[in-house]
């Protein structure tokens, strides 16, 4: 290919274009304080909060306090070449990320530059990180289903586009594996996944691209990434900065997931900037204005209304407690500012009903009206069901002879119990679990033994799928149950020609 | 927590610009001062002497006497010694900056220092100077100009927190970013 000098000199005469000869004005402060991602600057008296400043080496910082002398400003990116006695000055904007449809399948810093190695990301477009939120009347209520793929989130917290519900365990309960499920299973859904992981591991960052990538999830899903080892200032706007990318796709009527993973880091580097910004601690030593921190945030996860274009963002922020401990001051806040949480029990995790979701503290407050009709009539007693095998468990343990109406409750509940078991990765269409929840509340599996359960359930599914696909059709259409006659039927039918295991003596196995 | 030095330094100023204000000792009472600043600045060991526990009183004192011994007026005589006796004596420079910055705005001075690449002869300062205090409303511009050839061309004034860069540095610095 040759080079035309008339083409390159035009190009150049037309990006020049742009360039006016003026006087450039700055206003500028010095440097009087520099460390741990916090910089203090003396004058810049007219400077804003939030605004955007450069630094003399080039890098920015944002304004965070504004005080009688001096302002209190959070570097972005790397302090240590700012010395005591450096220039700063004010750029007049404030602090933005890139947006636009480009940023899809990528993997981004908190600043929005990609870290993935394949180039630079091509998008014009960008908005600022902090917004307000859309108001009373830009919204409407949540009324369609997200589909997590998961039977015991689909069942009993479902959750609808525009929703925040909250995940919440210990360390190592599977928060962030129902989070990337979720994601999986909105392949083929036209929703746009947004995965920003804050302070986690770079090593399990990989692992969880590395995942969507074989799935092919990331066709859909933007990741954004504030490592451990980035300065503080860094993994305090991540969330920010992904909620404003979120929110141009949903401005553009589409549907939106985004997780933060998780709240709990971020608070904490909000919390180490705090205290070197000289900001008065308060419980558990967070400044005041955590709890805003965080509402602010969650408060841009919305349903827009038609007029708007009716997109939605639905945010799934994640929190780690200690020790189960949901009394903490982060988890109480990020639970009350939510619309539900789904809280993960070490305790069933460890002994092997995973997904942990326990059911009894486990609450989606808006979701109920955005479930399909088929699910929310398998799933009614659910709750119940758990609820009260859980408490005679325990009471069963004794090994007493138990009455009929006890024993059919126990049984049921294991069952139960046994169903709900997902593996990872592996997200359910809603027809399916609708078709084996229907199993499950209409006493089909009752006489199947437990450890035989999994197995009636992915053979039912090939059996539906090779002979009454017509039927999966309905409830995934029509979104409520088909004639149920012919589903009886149809289960009937499997039911006979289904073998148990050669294990046998199903009852004993059951308790 | 103790008044940092900055807001410390302005109540001092302003009650020592108020009593001279009052006495019409403006003129004379900056001329001294700035003569003490410029001992101090000449000296840094000077204040660090005067606070720290090296010297005992009676020198201290005399050091401090022999400081003012000059000064005809008595404010400022007094005001050196308030200072010394608060424990304030390290934050003696940073007073009167502060009121240097009250008596320059009274008498609508401004100063600033610009920095060009090769050096300005007189009409071209005085031509600057006069451009300059007709922008920003001053009587009188207090210029300071230093030589710095690696701006290559133009000038960069800067007062008052603010820089006017007209320098060609920045302009191909510009230029860069336009093709890039």
């Amino acid at each position: 290919m040759s080079i035309k000098a008339e083409e390159i000199s035009a190009l150049i005469k037309k990006q020049l274009d742009g360039y006016k000869d003026e006087l450039n004005v700055d206003e500028t402060g010095v440097v009087t304080y520099v460390g741990d991602g916090v910089a203090r600057a003396y004058g810049l008296d007219n400077a804003l909060s939030g605004e955007l400043l450069e630094f003399q080496n080039g890098v920015y910082g944002m304004v965070q306090n504004l005080e009688s002398n001096e302002v209190g400003i959070v570097v972005l990116g790397d302090f240590t070449g700012i010395r005591e006695g450096d220039s700063v000055k004010r750029t007049g904007r404030i602090m933005e990320v890139p947006v636009g449809d480009n940023m899809v399948g990528r993997v981004v810093n908190s600043l929005g530059q990609p870290i993935d190695g394949k180039g630079e990301i091509k998008t014009d477009q960008t908005a600022p990180i902090e917004k307000k939120a859309p108001g009373i009347m830009q919204r409407q209520s949540v009324k369609q289903p997200l589909q997590t793929g998961i039977k015991s989130i689909d069942a009993l917290v479902p959750i609808g586009r525009g929703q925040r519900e909250l995940i919440i365990g210990d360390r190592k309960t599977g928060k962030t594996s129902i989070a990337i499920d979720t994601i999986l299973n909105q392949k083929d859904q036209d929703m746009i996944c947004i995965y920003v992981s804050i302070g986690q591991k770079d090593s399990t960052v990989r692992q969880q691209v590395n995942t969507l990538q074989k799935y092919g999830a990331m066709d859909y899903t933007i990741v954004m990434s504030a490592g451990p080892s980035e300065p503080a200032p860094l993994l305090y706007i991540a969330p920010y900065a992904g909620a404003t990318m979120g929110e141009y796709f949903m401005d553009k009527g589409k549907d939106v997931l985004i997780v933060f993973d998780d709240l709990t880091k971020q608070a904490n580097a909000y919390r180490e900037l705090s205290l070197i910004l000289r900001r008065p601690p308060g419980r558990e030593a967070y400044p005041g204005d955590i709890f805003y921190t965080h509402s602010r945030l969650l408060e841009r996860a919305a349903k827009l209304s038609d007029k708007m274009g009716g997109g939605s963002m639905t945010a799934l922020p994640i929190v780690e407690t200690q020790a189960g401990d949901v009394s903490a001051y982060i988890p109480t806040n990020v639970i009350s500012i939510t619309d539900g949480q789904i809280f993960l029990n070490s305790d069933m995790f460890y002994s092997g009903d995973r997904p942990a979701v326990d059911a009894g503290t486990s609450v989606s407050r808006v979701g109920g009206d955005a479930q399909i009709k088929a699910m929310k009539k398998v799933a009614g007693t659910l709750r119940l069901d758990l609820a009260s095998y859980h408490e005679l468990e325990s009471f069963a343990q004794f090994g007493s002879d138990l009455d009929e109406a006890t024993k059919a409750k126990l049984d049921r509940g294991a069952r139960t119990v046994e169903v709900l078991k997902q593996p990872l990765h592996s997200p359910l269409p809603v027809e399916k679990q609708v078709l084996i929840l229907y199993c499950l509340t209409h006493g089909y599996l009752d006489k199947i033994a437990v450890d035989d359960v999994l197995r009636f359930q992915d053979e039912i599914f090939k059996f539906f799928d090779a002979s009454y696909s017509d039927l999966l059709e309905t409830i995934k259409k029509t979104g409520d149950l088909p004639d149920e006659k012919k589903l009886n039927s149809a289960i009937q039918e499997f039911a006979s020609t289904f073998k148990p295991s050669a294990k046998g003596d199903s009852v004993v196995n059951s308790n | 927590m103790s008044l940092d030095k900055v807001t410390l330094a302005k109540r001092y100023s302003n009650a020592l610009f108020q009593v001279l204000e009052e006495h019409n000792e403006l003129e004379t009472g900056n001329a001294e001062l700035m003569a003490i600043k410029a001992v101090f600045q000449n000296d840094p060991s000077l204040s660090m002497a005067l606070a720290g526990p090296v010297l005992d009183l009676k020198q201290k004192d005399s050091i401090i006497n022999s400081l003012i011994d000059g000064s005809t007026s008595e404010y400022v005589k007094n005001f050196v010694k308030m200072v010394y006796d608060y424990g304030r004596i390290n934050d003696m420079v940073a007073i009167i900056d502060e009121f240097g910055k009250l008596y320059d705005k009274k008498q609508g001075i401004v100063r600033a220092s610009v920095v060009t690449a090769v050096p300005m002869n007189d009409e071209e300062k005085d031509k600057l100077t006069q451009t300059f205090a007709q922008r920003v409303g001053a009587k009188t511009v207090d210029l300071s100009a230093k030589v710095d050839s690696s701006i290559i061309g133009g000038a960069i004034l800067s007062s008052d927190n603010v820089v006017y860069d007209g320098s060609v540095r920045a302009k191909i610095k510009e230029v860069r970013k336009l093709l890039s």
